[in-house]
């Protein structure tokens, strides 16, 4: 009798551990303002030479009425003239809800992230996230 | 600006308090060098050495019969081709556990400089191009390398399991090494083609075992890079006179920070600021253990051009006993490791890894070819880039001449003096006594 209760309650044991693991979501607009992108860090803050992941959440302005894009993500040091030595692999969880894995920042100082957004017009709208990573 | 107005005072202070020193006895030098409180908390980052970090890839990593075992293979030259070279040889206990050369030499001269294995199971990736990313794969591939060692996998397992004490201990941790006479024979020399054997005898034997039999030959040669890994992981120097100092730091102890120099203090300073070199050089190993490009010309007695991490990225994907792979034992979260993340892309050429600078006065010369016969030189070239192809645009443009003046190279050599910790266990120096 108390199994189903049982099961429900590690899966939402489960899930409370994930959404723990990441940091709060922060918010941006996109540059065309066409969604409203919600990320959280795996760790907060975003750390030095360590792997971590974002968790994005993407929704379509309700006016543009737009399915959800494709979602690319990478990350440079704009000062530096690099990027990352790994490269990022964007899954998508469910319906407007992805996972960016493999960033790794190795060095300290100004990281840029950029999340490009892509529709089905093959029209790209971009958030930029900046970090400025440190190392004391 | 009010830090170099302070750096100014610091200096004319650290003048008058040496010249105390000549009149009045010892003083605190301490007082000599300011550090602001986003230093110290950076110094403090620097130091100690934490504990070592686990390998879950190993199962034996800290087994100490493992460790054994890896000690008689380290120095065992029978491994090699020739019977004359041995992990040793290359990796010498009184050099530091590297050289002394520029290149390193093996049955062949190489064309890498050889790292030293002092704190070596601290980083994430090996060889100066990291195609290796864990120290038991890194150390099998010296044995087959054309340049190193020469070997090849049924060799060696033939070897160890006509060795009585390396076959006692062997089976002892992984159990014995029969398939390799029953139900017949295997070849006496066997391995899979690489870029540089492709069509020898020994790759032709290979190809005719059978794919199971493969297999079971690749599990025991990783368990002999997981016994010399374990060996190898016990290669710890710490308690430098830079980590007394910051222990002293830590607890306001005098007597404990004056383990570090005047000069060397200065030299910290430079390090953390003009110098820029916390950028790379960061954590207790003082290095991020991932790969940048310094723009270094091939050396003079280089005709070869060395792509470094591009083509450290193509041989660590390719190579049967990454992380990622079969023969690695649970390594956690696969997801976790950035090996699933890495891409060859042309913005790797010609980078090569950080390496530590803890017991770096011990191990000239610098560089991935050895470019650099003294720390003075790598310090100048760091000061001017002279030589440096810095037109190449993928350089990093972080990379600007420091214009060190002369006083302000001696105090970041000495400071990088500094980092040199205690000699490892001297009964680690040499083959293990037979029983």
């Amino acid at each position: 009798m108390l199994r189903p209760y049982i099961v429900q309650l590690v899966a939402l044991l489960a899930l409370a551990v994930i959404a723990d693991a990441f940091a709060v979501a922060r918010s941006v607009i996109s540059s065309g303002g066409g969604y409203l992108v919600e990320y959280s860090s795996s760790f907060d803050p975003m750390p030095l030479n360590r792997l971590f992941s974002l968790n994005i959440v993407i929704k379509p302005n309700k006016q543009s009425g737009r399915p959800s894009p494709l979602v690319n993500v990478d990350a440079r040091m704009p000062t530096h003239n690099h990027g990352m030595n790994t490269r990022i692999v964007v899954q998508k969880l469910e319906e407007g809800h992805y996972r960016a894995d493999g960033l790794l920042f190795h060095m300290p100082g100004h990281w840029r992230i950029t999340i490009d957004l892509t529709d089905e017009r093959n029209v790209t709208e971009q958030v930029v996230i900046n970090a400025q990573i440190q190392n004391d | 600006m009010p830090k170099s107005k302070t750096t100014k005072a610091c200096g004319l202070i650290g003048m008058l308090l040496c010249c105390n020193v000549l009149k009045a006895g010892p003083v605190f030098p301490q007082e000599a060098v300011a550090f602001s409180q986003a230093e110290v908390r950076q110094i403090l980052r620097l130091s100690p050495l934490p504990p070592l970090p686990d390998d879950p890839s190993n199962a034996v990593a800290d087994n100490g019969t493992a460790a054994l075992l890896g000690q008689h293979l380290f120095f065992d030259p029978n491994l090699s081709s020739s019977q004359k070279i041995a992990c040793a040889s290359c990796h010498i206990p009184h050099e530091a556990w590297a050289d002394g050369q520029k290149t390193s030499q093996g049955v062949r001269r190489g064309r890498r400089n050889t790292p030293s294995l002092l704190n070596v199971a601290y980083n994430r990736w090996f060889f100066w191009d990291g195609r290796a990313d864990s120290l038991w794969s890194q150390a099998l591939q010296p044995i087959e390398s054309p340049d190193e060692m020469n070997g090849d996998r049924t060799a060696v397992l033939h070897y160890i399991r006509s060795t009585p004490h390396l076959y006692e201990l062997y089976r002892t941790l992984f159990g014995n090494l029969e398939f390799l006479i029953q139900p017949r024979k295997l070849p006496t020399h066997a391995q899979p083609a690489t870029a540089a054997k492709r069509d020898s005898e020994s790759v032709q034997a290979w190809e005719a075992i059978p794919e199971e039999t493969r297999t079971r030959i690749n599990d025991a040669f990783a368990n002999v890079g997981r016994s010399i890994a374990a060996f190898e992981r016990r290669l710890v120097s710490s308690n430098s006179r830079f980590d007394k100092f910051v222990d002293g730091l830590r607890d306001g102890d005098i007597a404990k920070q004056n383990a570090l120099s005047l000069n060397a203090r200065k030299g910290l300073s430079i390090f953390l600021g003009k110098g820029n070199c916390t950028l790379c050089h960061f954590g207790p190993t003082l290095s991020n253990g991932e790969f940048h490009s310094l723009g270094l010309a091939p050396p003079t007695y280089a005709s070869w051009t060395d792509l470094g991490r591009l083509t450290g990225v193509g041989a660590l994907l390719r190579d049967q006993f990454r992380l990622t792979g079969k023969y690695a034992n649970a390594v956690g979260k696969q997801i976790d490791l950035p090996t699933n993340f890495l891409v060859e892309s042309p913005e790797l050429a010609g980078k090569f890894k950080t390496p530590t600078l803890r017991n770096i006065a011990k191990t000239a010369p610098y560089m991935h070819a050895g470019h650099f016969a003294t720390l003075r030189d790598v310090v100048q070239f760091y000061s001017e880039f002279k030589g440096a192809d810095l037109a190449d645009h993928h350089r990093e443009t972080v990379l600007q001449r420091l214009r060190l003046v002369p006083d302000e190279i001696a105090q970041l050599v000495e400071f990088l003096e500094s980092l040199t910790g205690e000699d490892v266990d001297i009964a680690l120096t040499r083959p293990p006594l037979l029983k």
